[in-house]
């Protein structure tokens, strides 16, 4: 993709609100993940989560638009987009953290109390609020594929800005909820300490919350208005596995395959990668998998690759944009963070881990990696450069 | 491989209703509309691909939230679970002594 | 070059497969294979294939299932089957497996606006890959109906599934124009008369002659204000003798296109169809399906 221009940012999660906050996050690299506040676990227990700080987003009111409300607003700046554009917004729990406390309350039924925590329960009503708030006039998208729900959001938004120019508002928001929380431990896929990804010890995830905006624009218009440009969407590549409903391919095909495409869409060849922010959830199965394309799209010149999860927490639907943003710091700042959480590296996965502390080093081309439930792989081309 | 091996005496009237406690359980919680849980072998393999059951990963994890919830215990989450998953004869010696 | 349909599907009543493996997945996946597998009849899936699924609520019955077990029993005996089926891109991935593609998966969900988003962001991936396969499909549960009860009631409530396989041809259909709009309005009303009509009335003048429109309807006022908007000279798809009547769900807008589609092609002399299409919340879309000449 040629031309798409990211001229604005947005970022909020359990590191901090804002680019500075989460840059220096990345240098410090002590992991914020702790005990689950948000709600009461019950009789499930505590395992830590990586939350929003009550004092940047209030606890009241539907939690992912306020999530995405404030990472948006920071995206967005004071620019005043008149034109019709595209909010596109990847989330896999919407209103759910209301809506699922009328179903507790009823047992699974709807009942005749509290209907009013049902009004947010569609995720399509998060982009709809979204796009009133910032009374913008933009065609509204909604991508729920599960954890690469906002990496595939800002994928359409930049294949949009590529073909007609225009701008796209895109990103992803999700919150800690009870069905998250509960769900994925009965999969048996969280950690009951601190996530580490590609560590041998690794026992699950850690989930997280989170919202990141990017705000895209034809680089023309964006070089006529005397904007900032602060890097570029230069490829998308999506791919599925069509395997199994849960478990990832065991050689990482889908994966491969949308690395692959997505350096085909960018012009560049795998050689041209300098870091690789990868999807490393530090669930047994996916950093094994996940390893094993990594190793099979770049052979032995294996770029510099970290997981940021083990910073923020497994944000899902808020993943994708999440770690695009934190790549994108990366991009601009020269800092390549390493994975926390990473103590001892599983021999098994041929990964070029970056050296814990992180590396000061100019950056020119970043792949950020999401892959999700159902056997969905997205990958992201970040570039400093236009392509 | 039928019903509770007749042969095995060794087993006291206890863990002969305890296991087929647990057959009844997997097929209810697994909703298998066509098995009868009597014809559920005590040391018939449940979870591999080529067993009669044939029963998944996602199975597995349904009937052990349901063994933990009705019978108030827990198992292990080091991995080693899996070993308790083998047969109903392996399940109930597990919640067995995990009651004890 | 404007892409064309090449192929449909639809149902509007639950299938039955012959594999009983396929009958035991969730009611909402075997109303999107079904319109699917109608859609590919009759011809191997293209190897070039991507697909975009649409559902505006979709996964209901298994969040409800899942939040019931964790409800019943506690946090933490919640069912592990029920909660990955209430993630909302559990059906796509099924579709993907059980129909092999491999191409980009994607799963939308943009309340009663699903289908044509879906359709929108179908047309875009054509730029990437051959062809697309566009399935919407939603069920009707009594929890949906009373959720709707919240938000004001809707008549005709009903489910289905609708697919749409789009390529490179050849097809006798182009989708010549898909777009999406926004209006100021609250999360659980239309855009109001005032706004949405202008945009429709256009959308139809600007066409010409031998157009049809398929109008949303979503509850009686509405229905009132798109025939006002469209003046008593036009041709509603809907008026039709022998028009099957969508009744309302999330994905009915995909399923009138399947039906305008239908139409088109058994209708010499029909130029073309404008497709109308409301969410709550405000969304708005217009889709001109034509006829080759």
């Amino acid at each position: 993709m040629r031309g798409v221009a990211i001229t604005g940012v947005g970022i909020v999660s359990a590191l901090g609100s804002g680019v500075a906050a989460h840059l220096e996050a990345m240098r410090e690299g002590r992991t914020p993940l702790g005990p689950l506040t948000l709600f009461s676990p019950d009789d499930l227990g505590s395992f830590p989560v990586g939350e929003v700080d009550p004092a940047l987003v209030p606890r009241r009111g539907p939690r992912s638009i306020r999530l995405a409300l404030h990472a948006a607003r920071q995206a967005v700046g004071g620019r005043a987009l008149k034109s019709p554009g595209v909010l596109a917004l990847g989330t896999t729990t919407g209103g759910i953290l209301d809506s699922e406390r009328h179903f507790l309350k009823h047992r699974g039924a709807i009942g005749a109390e509290d209907r009013e925590l049902l009004l947010y329960h569609a995720m399509g009503t998060v982009t709809d609020v979204l796009g009133r708030a910032l009374g913008l006039s933009a065609e509204g998208h909604t991508f729920s594929t599960a954890c690469s729900s906002s990496a595939n959001a800002i994928g359409f938004g930049a294949s949009i800005v590529a073909r007609r120019g225009g701008w796209a508002l895109v990103g992803g928001v999700d919150s800690l909820a009870r069905i998250t929380y509960a769900g994925f431990h009965s999969l048996k896929l969280l950690s009951s300490s601190p996530c580490r990804p590609f560590d041998r010890h690794r026992r699950g995830l850690s989930l997280g919350e989170g919202a990141a905006f990017l705000l895209l624009e034809s680089e023309e218009q964006a070089r006529e208005r005397g904007v900032p440009i602060l890097g570029f969407i230069t490829g998308w590549g999506c791919a599925s596995d069509a395997y199994h409903p849960t478990a990832p391919h065991p050689r990482g095909d889908g994966a491969v395959a949308a690395i692959q495409s997505a350096l085909a869409d960018a012009r560049l060849r795998p050689s041209d990668v300098d870091y690789v922010n990868a999807h490393g959830t530090a669930t047994p199965a996916n950093d094994v998998s996940e390893g094993l394309a990594l190793q099979r799209v770049f052979g032995d010149d294996c770029p510099l690759t970290s997981s940021t999860k083990g910073l923020t927490g497994h944000t899902l639907g808020a993943a994708g944009a999440i770690e695009s943003v934190l790549s994108l710091i990366a991009l601009s700042s020269g800092f390549v963070p390493a994975t926390a959480g990473l103590e001892e590296p599983d021999p098994e996965i041929p990964i070029r881990h970056v050296p814990s502390g992180g590396l000061a080093r100019p950056l020119s081309v970043v792949v950020s990696n999401s892959f999700g439930f159902g056997g969905n792989n997205t990958a992201l081309v970040l570039s400093r450069a236009p392509a | 491989m039928h019903a509770s091996d007749p042969t095995d005496h060794s087993i006291t009237d206890a863990q002969r209703a305890l296991r087929e406690e647990i057959k009844d359980l997997i097929v209810t919680t697994l909703r298998l509309e066509n098995v009868n849980p009597r014809d559920i072998g005590d040391r018939e393999l449940l979870f591999s691909p080529d067993a009669r059951l044939g029963l998944d990963s996602l199975a597995a994890l349904e009937v052990l939230a349901a063994i933990e919830f009705t019978y108030k215990v827990r198992f292990p989450d080091d991995g080693s679970a899996r070993d308790h998953f083998e047969s109903v004869s392996t399940l109930a010696a597990f919640v067995a002594s995990a009651r004890s | 070059m404007t892409p064309a349909v090449q192929s449909l599907g639809v149902v509007d009543a639950l299938p039955v497969d012959p594999d009983p493996r396929v009958n035991r997945l969730p009611r909402l996946e075997r109303l999107a294979l079904g319109a699917a597998r109608e859609a590919l009849a009759g011809q191997k899936a293209p190897d070039s294939l991507g697909l975009v699924f649409a559902t505006g609520y979709g996964g209901l019955t298994a969040t409800e299932g899942f939040l019931r077990s964790v409800a019943s029993r506690g946090m933490a005996f919640g069912s592990a089957t029920a909660f990955h089926q209430s993630v909302s891109h559990s059906s796509a991935g099924q579709l993907s497996l059980l129909l092999g593609i491999r191409g980009p998966v994607l799963t939308i969900s943009q309340r009663e606006l699903s289908g044509e988003a879906a359709l929108r962001v179908g047309l875009t991936l054509l730029d990437r890959i051959e062809h697309v396969l566009v399935v919407a499909a939603d069920e009707q549960t009594s929890l949906l109906d009373a959720a709707y009860e919240v938000f004001g009631r809707v008549f005709r409530a009903a489910e289905g599934a609708a697919a749409v396989l789009l390529g490179p041809g050849p097809g006798r259909l182009r989708v010549e124009r898909c777009e999406l709009f926004s209006h100021r309005a609250s999360v659980r009303r239309y855009a109001p008369p005032a706004r949405l009509g202008p945009r429709l009335a256009e959308s139809v003048r600007k066409n010409g002659r031998n157009v049809f429109v398929s109008i949303a309807a979503p509850t009686p006022a509405i229905e009132r204000a798109e025939r006002a908007a469209l003046g008593p000279e036009a041709r509603i798809l809907e008026d039709q003798p022998g028009t099957a009547r969508v009744g309302f769900h999330p994905s009915a807008g995909l399923v009138r296109f399947v039906l305008a589609a239908r139409h088109l092609l058994a209708t010499p002399g029909e130029a073309a169809c404008v497709l109308h299409g409301l969410a709550l919340g405000g969304g708005q879309s217009i889709t001109v399906l034509r006829h080759d000449a």
